[in-house]
């Protein structure tokens, strides 16, 4: 019986090991690409007007300032930011959604089981607010 | 018997208790933890440039036997950039990251690289 009571005291100390060990295991993957990488750095994309429109204008913008341009007037800065994500997250392994103002757009695919989320709010120069939220696996 | 089937027991669960650490160490392993991206120096002028002296550098830590970098740089260039240093055989480990680059007439565009490590 004594015997038996020492395994079982034993067991839940492995148990509680256990439970350590993947509490503070290491996030696998180190320093790659992660939602919160790609949303600090879509805020400072700066291209040509002329590169996303068909504007001849060759003002200097930021691509935030296009994307919310883009759900008045279509352009192709949600396809620019798509093949970012393409190449960065794999085809369509991501869910990105814009909100500005009363206007809104999603792209990618959609699914209720996403693991990492995270949102930026960036301001517009023409005034207000884009939200945009992006999801990966 | 009862204390033969405790040690059993015991045995049994130490050994699959071993086996989860060393899977769980194996499934965290990454030789590019140290990785900076920023050392390569990549530019974007005619086409993509970036420097390969930060690679053997790399290489010379004795985390990977071999390394190959590409970056894409989506909807400005057309052509990807791949430079390879050292041995590509064995067991690949890979991280993509993405870097703000200068672009021509003030632009900032984002570049991605996928670098693969070879141990």
């Amino acid at each position: 019986m004594t015997a038996f009571v020492d395994a079982m005291v034993f067991l839940a100390v492995i148990m509680m090991a256990i439970a350590v060990t993947i509490a503070h295991s290491p996030v696998q993957g180190g320093g790659g690409a992660d939602p919160d990488q790609f949303l600090d750095a879509l805020g400072s994309i700066e291209v040509r007007m002329s590169d996303m429109t068909e504007k001849d204008d060759d003002t200097l913008v930021y691509l935030v300032d296009l994307m919310a341009m883009s759900l008045f007037e279509t352009n192709a800065s949600q396809d620019y930011v798509e093949d970012i994500l393409d190449t960065l997250f794999g085809q369509r392994v991501y869910s990105l959604s814009m909100e500005y103002g009363s206007r809104s757009a999603s792209f990618g695919t959609s699914s209720d089981y996403w693991s990492v989320e995270d949102t930026r709010s960036y301001a517009i120069s023409t005034g207000g607010t884009l939200n945009v939220t992006l999801r990966t696996l | 018997m009862e204390s033969l089937v405790s040690m059993m027991t015991v045995i049994t669960v130490v050994g699959l208790y071993m086996v989860f650490v060393a899977t769980s160490a194996a499934a965290t392993y990454t030789p590019l933890e140290d990785f900076d991206t920023e050392s390569m120096d990549i530019r974007l002028g005619d086409g993509i440039e970036m420097s390969d002296s930060y690679l053997y550098m790399f290489l010379a830590t004795g985390k990977a036997d071999g390394i190959s970098v590409t970056v894409s740089v989506p909807f400005f260039s057309e052509d990807s950039r791949t430079v390879t240093v050292g041995s590509t055989d064995g067991p690949e480990y890979s991280e993509k990251y993405l870097l703000l680059l200068e672009h021509s007439n003030g632009r900032t565009v984002p570049a991605i690289a996928e670098v693969r490590a070879y141990i």
